[in-house]
C-alpha cells in the first residue's frame, strides 16, 4: 500500500486544485499587523510578509502550477508526437529538417531558453505557458519519432501498407495505439518537469504576477526572510517536492508495468 | 603479525598528535587588520566621470578629491578650491594650500580643468556631460587659478564641480583605465577588480577591502559571523532587525535622501486627470507602508528635496491618506464598483519593490481600482519609463543634492532623452517658476523659488511623494569610530579603526 503513496498524493492534489479557486481572494488578503506569524493551530502554515495565510496561498498555487503544467504537457504532447511521426512516416527532407530543428533545440538548455523567452515576451503565466511549450514539445517529438521509426517496418504495417491501406488509417489505428504506452510515461515525467520550471521561472519573476499566489514566487519571497520566518519555506517548498516526486513516481510506475526501457 | 616494535608506535602517534596540533593552529582564525566592507552590486568603474552606480560614486569619493563639497544643508562647500562668482556666467576657482595626488605630484589648477575638459569632449561619452554642457571654457590661468564661463548664468554651478580630479598627464595619454592615480584619502591596494576592492588609507596604511556580496541573507550572515565589519545599506529592515539582536553587532539608521515616488503619465490616459491622480494619492496610506514595510526606517516624503535641504520646504502641507475622498473622486469621475478604474503600474523585478508594489495593490483596490502590477528586469522597465510606455510607475532619486532636479524633471523642455521628465508633465507655470528661482539673485530668493515650486508640485501630482529611505549602518564589534551622513557616503572611513585587540576577527 505505501508503494502507491504517490496515488494518494495526486489525488489530494487532485482535490485542492479543484478548490484552490475558492482560496484566491482569502489566500490574497493583505494583513500588514499579522506579517510573520508563526504557524499555529489557526493558521497552519502561519503568514507571510505580508499577513497573507501561506495555507491558503499554497493551495491557491495548485490553480496556477498544476493547471499550467497540465496544459503545457497537453500541447507539447500533442504537437511533438504529430511532428515526431509525421517525420518518420515521410522521412526524407522533411525528416532531416525536422531532425536538426530538434538537434537545435536540444543543444541548448531547455529551461534557459524558455527563461529566455520569456524574459522576451514579458511576465505572466500565459507568457510563461507559451515559453514551456515551445521547448516542450521537442522531447515528444523525439520519442515519437524514434518510435514509429522502428514500428513502420513492423509486420502488421508492412501488411497494412501492402494491402493500401492509406497513411492516415495506418498511423491512426497501427502505430499511435503502440505509442500511447511511452509517450504517457514521458507525459507524467514532463509534467513533473514542467511544474519545476514554471516555479523556477515564477522563482525568477516571470510568472504569475503579484498578487496571484503561485509556488515558485512564494519560495522567492520565503527565501527573502529565510533567517526571520523560515517557516515560509515549508507550503510552496512542500507542494512542489510532494507533487514532483508523486508525478514522477506515478511516470516510474507505468513504465515498470509497461516494461518500457528507461 | 606485526614485527614492528611499541617505541615506534609511539612516534607514530606523537606524530600524528603533533600534524593534529598544527593543523588545529592553522585552522585557528589570525586576527587581522583589514576592514571589510560588503557591497551589494560590484562598481561598475573608477573612473569618476563614468562612476554612476552607487557603489562606484561613493568608491571614487575615497579615492578622487573634488574641487567643491556640500555641507549637511547641501549647500556647496570649498573642498579643493574656493570660488568667486564674478558674473552668474563666469566664475574663478582657486586651489586651497597645496594638495596632491598619490605619486607625490601636487594638484594643479591644469589638472582639473583636463579633467573638467574630458567630461565634455564627446568622445568620452561621460554620463555627466550633460549637466555640464554650459561650460563654454575652463582655463587653467595659473598653477592654482581656474577660470569657468558659462553660456547661461547659473548661480548652482560650483555645485557641479564635485566630480573626483584626474592628472593632466594621464588623461592625455588618452588611454582608457578604470582607475587613475587618486587624490582622495585611499589609494588602490591591488589592481581593480570589481568584485573585491582593496583599498589602503593614506594617513596610517589601514586597509578597507570592498567585497561584493549580492545576496542580502548572505550578506547578514557574513555580519553575523564577523567575515564582514560594515555594512551600508541595501538589507531588509527584517534582516536588520534580526543583525540587531545578534551578539556583537550594532545596527544604526541615519535619515536618507533616496526619494521614492510615484509617478504618473500625464501625456495619455486616465492618469492625464487630476482627479485620477488625486484619488490614488488620497488611497495610499504611506503611515502603514512605512510603519509594516519599512518597519519605521524611513521617513514620509512631502517634497522632492528632504526638509533639512535649503531649499527644502521645512513645514509641508502633508498628504492625508482619506480613502472617503478618493472614492467620491472616482464617483465624480464615473468609476463605481461596476465600472472601476483599472491602471497598469510597472515595477523591476526587485523583491522589495514587488512586495510595495503588492501593498500599494491592496489599498487601492479598497476605494476601488484596479492596479495591475508588470514587473520586469530594470533595462526594460528603465526603457519603458524612459519612452513614457507606462501609466503608473515607482522609482527612487538617489543623490540628490542640487535644486536643479526640478528643471531636469518637470521641465517642459527636459523630457527623455534631454531630461528626467518622465511623466511629460507640462505646465507653462512651472516652467517660469523654475526658471524664475534660477535667476533669482540670492540663495533665500532661490529657495523661495524653489520652494513655490514644489507647492505646485504638490498641487499638480506628477508625482506622488513616498518616503525618504533611512541609511542602515550594519557593523561588527571591530569597528570604531564608524560614522555616515545623508548620502550614504563612506567618508567615515577616513576616522575608522579596527579594535584588534578586543575582538578577534571571524570568531566562529
Amino acid at each position: 500500500m505505501l508503494r502507491q503513496w504517490y496515488v494518494g498524493v495526486l489525488c489530494v492534489w487532485l482535490v485542492l486544485a479543484c478548490i484552490a479557486p475558492w482560496c484566491m481572494e482569502s489566500g490574497n488578503r493583505i494583513t500588514l499587523e499579522n506579517a510573520f506569524a508563526p504557524p499555529t493551530a489557526g493558521a497552519w502554515l502561519g503568514t507571510d510578509d505580508l499577513g497573507r495565510s501561506i495555507l491558503l496561498r499554497t493551495v491557491a498555487g495548485a490553480a496556477v502550477s498544476a493547471p499550467l503544467a497540465a496544459g503545457v504537457v497537453l500541447v507539447s504532447l500533442c504537437v511533438g508526437t504529430l511532428l515526431g511521426a509525421l517525420g518518420a512516416w515521410r522521412g526524407g527532407l522533411l525528416d532531416a529538417c525536422l531532425q536538426r530543428i530538434i538537434e537545435l533545440f536540444q543543444a541548448f538548455p531547455g529551461l534557459l531558453l524558455a527563461i529566455a523567452l520569456a524574459g522576451i515576451l514579458g511576465p505572466g503565466t500565459g507568457n510563461v505557458a507559451l515559453a514551456l511549450c515551445l521547448v516542450g514539445w521537442v522531447g515528444f517529438a523525439r520519442l515519437a519519432r524514434a518510435q514509429v521509426a522502428s514500428l513502420r517496418s513492423r509486420e502488421h504495417v508492412l501488411v497494412a501498407r501492402a494491402l493500401g491501406t492509406p497513411d492516415r488509417r495506418i498511423l491512426s489505428n497501427h502505430i499511435l495505439p503502440l505509442l500511447v504506452a511511452p509517450l504517457l510515461v514521458e507525459a507524467t515525467f514532463a509534467f513533473a518537469a514542467t511544474l519545476a520550471a514554471e516555479a523556477g521561472m515564477s522563482f525568477l519573476g516571470l510568472g504569475a504576477q503579484p498578487p496571484t499566489a503561485a509556488w515558485g514566487s512564494m519560495l522567492r519571497e520565503a527565501t527573502q526572510f529565510l533567517l526571520v520566518a523560515p517557516h515560509m519555506l515549508l507550503g510552496p517548498g512542500l507542494a512542489i517536492l510532494s507533487l514532483v516526486m508523486a508525478m514522477q513516481s506515478a511516470g516510474e510506475r507505468l513504465r515498470l508495468h509497461w516494461q518500457l526501457p528507461r | 603479525m606485526s614485527n614492528r616494535s611499541p617505541c615506534s608506535n609511539r612516534g607514530a602517534e606523537l606524530l600524528s598528535l603533533l600534524l593534529l596540533v598544527s593543523l588545529l593552529i592553522g585552522c585557528a582564525e589570525q586576527p587581522d587588520a583589514v576592514l571589510r566592507v560588503g557591497l551589494s552590486s560590484a562598481p561598475a568603474t573608477l573612473d569618476p566621470r563614468h562612476a554612476t552606480d552607487a557603489a562606484a560614486a561613493r568608491l571614487c569619493r575615497l579615492l578622487y578629491a573634488s574641487p567643491v563639497d556640500f555641507d549637511a544643508a547641501f549647500r556647496p562647500q570649498p573642498a579643493l578650491m574656493t570660488w568667486e562668482m564674478h558674473a552668474p556666467e563666469h566664475y574663478v576657482f582657486r586651489l586651497r594650500g597645496e594638495a596632491f595626488f598619490h605619486d607625490g605630484t601636487p594638484i594643479r589648477a591644469e589638472d582639473v580643468a583636463a579633467t573638467y575638459r574630458s567630461v565634455l569632449d564627446p568622445a568620452q561619452a561621460s554620463p555627466f556631460r550633460g549637466a555640464l554642457a554650459h561650460i563654454i571654457s575652463l582655463e587653467a590661468t595659473s598653477p592654482k587659478t581656474l577660470e569657468v564661463r558659462l553660456s547661461r548664468p547659473d548661480p548652482l554651478f560650483p555645485g557641479l564641480l564635485t566630480l573626483g580630479v584626474l592628472p593632466a598627464r594621464e588623461l592625455e595619454q588618452a588611454r582608457r583605465t578604470s582607475a587613475y592615480t587618486g587624490s582622495g584619502g585611499f589609494r588602490l591596494a591591488a589592481e581593480f577588480n570589481p568584485q573585491h576592492v582593496q583599498l589602503v588609507r593614506q594617513v596610517d596604511g589601514q586597509r578597507v577591502d570592498f567585497l561584493v556580496v549580492p545576496n542580502e541573507t548572505t550578506r547578514a550572515l557574513k555580519v553575523s559571523r564577523g567575515e564582514l565589519d560594515l555594512v551600508q545599506g541595501g538589507m531588509s529592515p527584517e534582516l536588520t532587525a534580526w543583525l540587531s539582536r545578534q551578539p556583537g553587532i550594532t545596527v544604526r539608521r541615519v535619515k536618507g535622501t533616496v526619494y521614492t515616488y510615484l509617478g504618473f503619465n500625464l501625456h495619455s490616459g486616465p492618469t492625464r486627470d487630476l482627479r485620477v491622480r488625486q484619488a490614488i494619492a488620497h488611497a495610499i496610506d504611506r503611515d502603514a507602508l512605512v510603519r509594516h514595510a519599512f518597519k519605521a526606517q524611513a521617513r514620509l516624503a512631502d517634497g522632492v528635496l528632504v526638509p533639512e535641504h535649503w531649499a527644502g520646504v521645512p513645514d509641508p502641507e502633508r498628504l492625508r491618506h482619506d480613502p472617503a475622498r478618493s472614492r467620491s473622486l472616482l464617483s465624480e469621475l464615473g468609476y463605481g464598483p461596476a465600472d472601476p478604474l483599472e491602471l497598469t503600474y510597472k515595477t523591476s523585478n526587485d523583491f522589495f519593490r514587488r512586495r510595495i508594489a503588492t501593498i500599494l495593490q491592496d489599498q487601492l483596490a479598497a476605494v476601488g481600482i484596479r492596479l495591475e502590477i508588470r514587473s520586469h528586469d530594470w533595462g526594460t522597465f528603465f526603457g519603458d519609463i524612459r519612452r513614457g510606455d507606462f501609466q503608473v510607475y515607482a522609482l527612487s532619486w538617489v543623490g540628490l543634492q542640487l535644486p536643479d532636479i526640478f528643471r531636469q524633471a518637470f521641465h517642459s523642455a527636459s523630457v527623455p532623452p534631454t531630461g528626467a521628465n518622465r511623466g511629460r508633465y507640462a505646465s507653462a507655470e512651472m516652467d517660469a517658476l523654475i526658471e524664475q528661482a534660477e535667476r533669482a539673485p540670492d540663495e533665500a530668493a532661490r529657495a523661495a523659488g524653489y520652494r513655490a515650486v514644489q507647492r505646485l508640485l504638490g498641487r499638480d501630482l506628477p508625482y506622488v511623494s513616498l518616503w525618504f529611505e533611512d541609511i542602515v549602518v550594519v557593523q561588527g564589534a571591530r569597528v570604531v569610530g564608524y560614522d555616515t551622513n545623508l548620502n550614504g557616503h563612506y567618508d567615515g572611513l577616513l576616522e575608522t579603526r579596527l579594535a584588534l585587540d578586543e575582538h578577534r576577527a571571524a570568531p566562529h
